[in-house]
């Protein structure tokens, strides 16, 4: 008898742990369901034109889009979108988290499961996306709205795989210069009005830096050097020296950075380093580093654009919206581009054309979707007093659409002028300069490129007598053997 | 009990005598039993998906979904990676500094402890403590002590002796010591607890007849306490090496394995194609050949081990 009862025991405790193994049926959605939702889906689809006719069948999404907990003045103004999207589209329902896209954590996420359907990322995701299968296709729910039609065709085709539309951009953005214009008054680096003089160059950068180091004891410049964040930033300076770092030839992809333009471009930052000492210690800076060396007042230029300057207020460093200032990218001695990039929207592969259908809904309804709804207005506006509203308010900054529907655009514009809350001229510069040499990422493999070059700088910043050629010899060997060469 | 058996006993055969043992399930019944349920979670959470994932090593994948047969592509391409050589060689530093530092540490603790007559108790728990705390908070408080600038903690004590600040963990050549002791100092301590537990199973006779003997503190130790200890030190040199080898989460947090690569390990490695580069076929070709040169080294150490001790 007792042997039997322990091993009944034991077959529980099996059973126990199997169970756990199991995935919870409302965590998934399974063929059958999915099955009932596709059917719900062309109801959906057809709603814009019928809505009043048909009963959609609920459906429950999950929108990685709230923004983090520390912003309550965006966080409120998301909730509020929500419950009025909620009041108008009653069978949906709307789950929401603050999902921030890091390639660090996307896979797991991905495999077990835990994607939000509707999540933001960069232009220089997708493709990796979709060839590994993370993200579902939209082309028919784009085609059914038409909105395929209102997007840029340059920043859809980024989106697009095989003439499949698997994501929606929203923006793009241009790399510019973030300056902490408190220090650069402090340096006495301010015009008669109190605007800070912005460096044109790369020499000015240098100047510039030295300058506030020597007046204010604070770093002059940030030299990102991780999350791949330095190999970006580098890149647009490296440009602006006369740098190449792909080109084709004989038909076959070269790295071609390895060139004295490229020296010159890694010495500018060897000398504010090793020579001006005008840059940060740290030589491991990643993101989170340089907003909080940035938003503490410890550093006064880091390359960025206009979104970051409501995210530095927004952290735990509260960062006064009035010290913040942003300029076009210095020009170099041959080019003056300044880098191009944006966001957009992908959805899981999970979702269900149903979910699909109800998150572009959503889009729509809180306008930031390519196309103009004026139900949007009220809850666009809403978010912008929030953000005026909070506590320290926050920038009010212009984003750049890739709409290409004029309606859509002279409303943001009318909008972004009406709540505008900053010194328009601490900001003019960036608007007016930043979007006339406009220069997209490398076409390929431009994350790796940024990690090498990463190294690259984290090399600079630690070995005094470093080889500048021969580390770039090196790195585009590299990136020669290891990225381009698979492409060939 | 059979002759044989008695016999395999006296010569101290164990093995011989177990091997004698006739495999009875219904007799061991309530032992499967109760073993069941570790089997169970073993076979799903260890050995299906390490068989799954050598499996995956032959295929093209499409994020963790197998795609086309490609023999040994995944691993030739993880071989040829630009930084897989680097990471493999900082394997074998983070092996060797953590032999060279910190292996002797716990049962030189162990040792001090306990020849404590007060305070024991509270020192026990003082080595103990710091392996409470989680290791990601650790990580990032030694991060706040190696600040690299002027005003880092450990740079403004230098300053007080008029030494220049230093890069601490963004030195190169400091990289992997540091981060090593850093491992050390949260993990010794568990270790020094089962050191002081082996030395407190040494027959005390022995030290008494030692000292009758003459034999003084260092003799004792060399004499009685190290061959006392030796199993043990033994097992944990095989554990230390195995562990340090897959040291992950440290120069994650730490350094990201920077800086220019100088303290990426295998695992990290293995992590940024997995996680970073979407590349999991590649990430587990690397583990698989990790597995290999562990198993390898394991292998060679018991025989190593095994030859020393038939010499014995």
């Amino acid at each position: 008898m007792k042997r039997i009862l322990v091993i009944v025991l034991c077959m529980l405790l099996v059973l126990g742990a199997a169970s756990g193994c199991g995935t919870k049926k409302s965590d998934t959605v399974s063929d059958s369901e999915k099955a009932t939702t596709t059917e719900a889906k062309s109801d959906s689809q057809v709603e814009g034109t019928e809505d009043a006719e048909k009963e959609p069948e609920p459906v429950t999404i999950v929108l990685g889009l709230a923004p983090a907990d520390s912003d309550e003045a965006g966080l409120k103004a998301f909730n509020s979108a929500v419950e009025e999207f909620t009041k108008e589209y009653p069978w949906i329902t709307v789950k929401s988290e603050n999902f921030v896209y890091d390639p660090g954590t996307f896979i797991p996420k991905a495999e077990s499961g835990q994607l939000p359907n509707i999540f933001n990322t960069w232009y220089t995701e997708p493709q990796k996306l979709i060839n590994a299968g993370y993200v579902a296709e939209i082309t028919e729910q784009m085609k059914a709205i038409g909105w395929d039609k209102l997007i840029h065709k340059n920043s859809l085709d980024l989106a697009s795989k095989d003439g499949k539309i698997y994501g929606i951009p929203t923006n793009i953005y241009s790399l510019g210069l973030m300056i902490n214009a408190d220090l650069f008054a402090k340096a006495g680096l301010v015009d008669e009005r109190g605007v800070p003089l912005f460096p044109k160059t790369f020499d000015e950068v240098r100047e510039y830096a030295k300058i506030i180091k020597e007046k204010t004891g604070k770093y002059g410049y940030c030299v990102a050097t991780r999350d791949h964040q330095g190999g970006w930033h580098f890149t647009n300076i490296a440009w602006n020296y006369g740098v190449e770092f792909e080109k084709q030839v004989n038909g076959k992809w070269v790295a071609a950075f390895n060139s004295p333009e490229g020296v010159e471009a890694l010495k500018l930052i060897y000398d504010m380093k090793w020579v001006d000492k005008s840059v940060q210690d740290s030589a491991l800076v990643g993101v989170g580093d340089w907003i909080k060396l940035f938003g503490t007042g410890q550093v006064a230029m880091v390359p960025g654009d206009s979104a970051w300057a409501p995210t530095v207020v927004a952290t735990d460093y509260k960062m006064n919206k009035d010290h913040i200032a942003l300029c076009s990218f210095p020009a170099g001695p041959k080019n003056n581009y300044a880098l191009m990039g944006g966001n957009l929207f992908m959805f899981s592969k999970d979702s269900t054309p149903a979910q699909i259908d109800a998150c572009l809904k959503f889009l729509k309804f809180v306008g930031q979707g390519p196309e103009f709804d004026p139900n949007s207005v009220p809850l666009l506006e809403q978010a912008y007093q929030e953000l005026r509203n909070a506590d320290p308010p926050r920038p009010i900054t212009k984003g750049f659409s890739v709409s290409i529907d004029p309606e859509l655009l002279r409303v943001h514009e009318e909008l972004f002028n009406k709540y505008v809350n900053v010194n328009i001229e601490f900001f003019n510069d960036y608007y007016l300069n930043n979007f006339k040499n406009l220069r997209p990422e490398e076409p390929y493999h431009a994350q790796d490129l940024y990690g090498i070059l990463d190294s690259v700088l984290q090399r600079v910043l630690t070995d005094k007598n470093v080889n500048l050629q021969e580390l770039l010899d090196k790195a585009a060997h590299d990136f020669q053997v290891n990225f381009l060469d698979k492409i060939n | 009990m059979d002759l044989t058996s008695v016999k395999a006993m006296a010569s101290g055969s164990k093995h011989s005598y177990i091997r004698k043992k006739k495999f009875n399930f219904k007799k061991d019944m309530i032992g499967w039993a109760i073993m069941l349920p570790g089997l169970v979670l073993f076979t799903f959470f260890v050995w299906k998906p390490l068989l799954s994932g050598i499996i995956l090593s032959f295929f093209e994948t499409e994020g963790f979904h197998a795609g086309k047969f490609i023999g040994f592509g995944n691993y030739i391409e993880a071989l040829t990676d630009m930084n897989f050589k680097k990471a493999l060689l900082n394997c074998f530093k983070y092996t060797f500094w953590t032999l060279l530092l910190t292996y002797l540490l716990p049962p030189f603790m162990a040792i001090i402890i306990n020849e404590m007559v007060h305070f024991r108790g509270y020192f026990r728990f003082s080595i103990y403590f710091p392996s409470m705390v989680p290791s990601v908070a650790v990580s990032i408080l030694w991060l706040f002590l190696f600040d690299p600038g002027p005003n880092g903690f450990l740079n403004i004590l230098l300053s007080y002796l008029n030494i220049e600040p230093s890069g601490w963990l963004q030195n190169p050549k400091l990289t992997i010591p540091l981060i090593v002791l850093t491992m050390a100092w949260r993990n010794f301590g568990p270790t020094s607890v089962i050191y002081i537990a082996a030395l407190q199973g040494i027959n005390n006779d022995l030290y008494g007849v030692a000292a009758i003997d003459g034999a003084g503190f260092l003799a004792k130790i060399r004499h009685i306490t190290l061959p006392g200890i030796y199993n043990i030190m033994r097992l944990f040199l095989a554990v230390q090496v195995i562990v340090v080898f897959q040291v992950l989460q440290e120069p994650l947090v730490l350094t990201g394995g920077g800086p220019d690569n100088a303290s990426t390990s295998l695992m990290l490695q293995i992590y940024h194609f997995a996680f970073r580069d979407f590349q999991a076929g590649k990430a587990i070709a690397t583990s698989v050949i990790a597995f290999i040169i562990l198993m390898s080294l394991t292998l060679v150490y018991f025989k190593l081990v095994k030859a020393n001790t038939d010499m014995e």
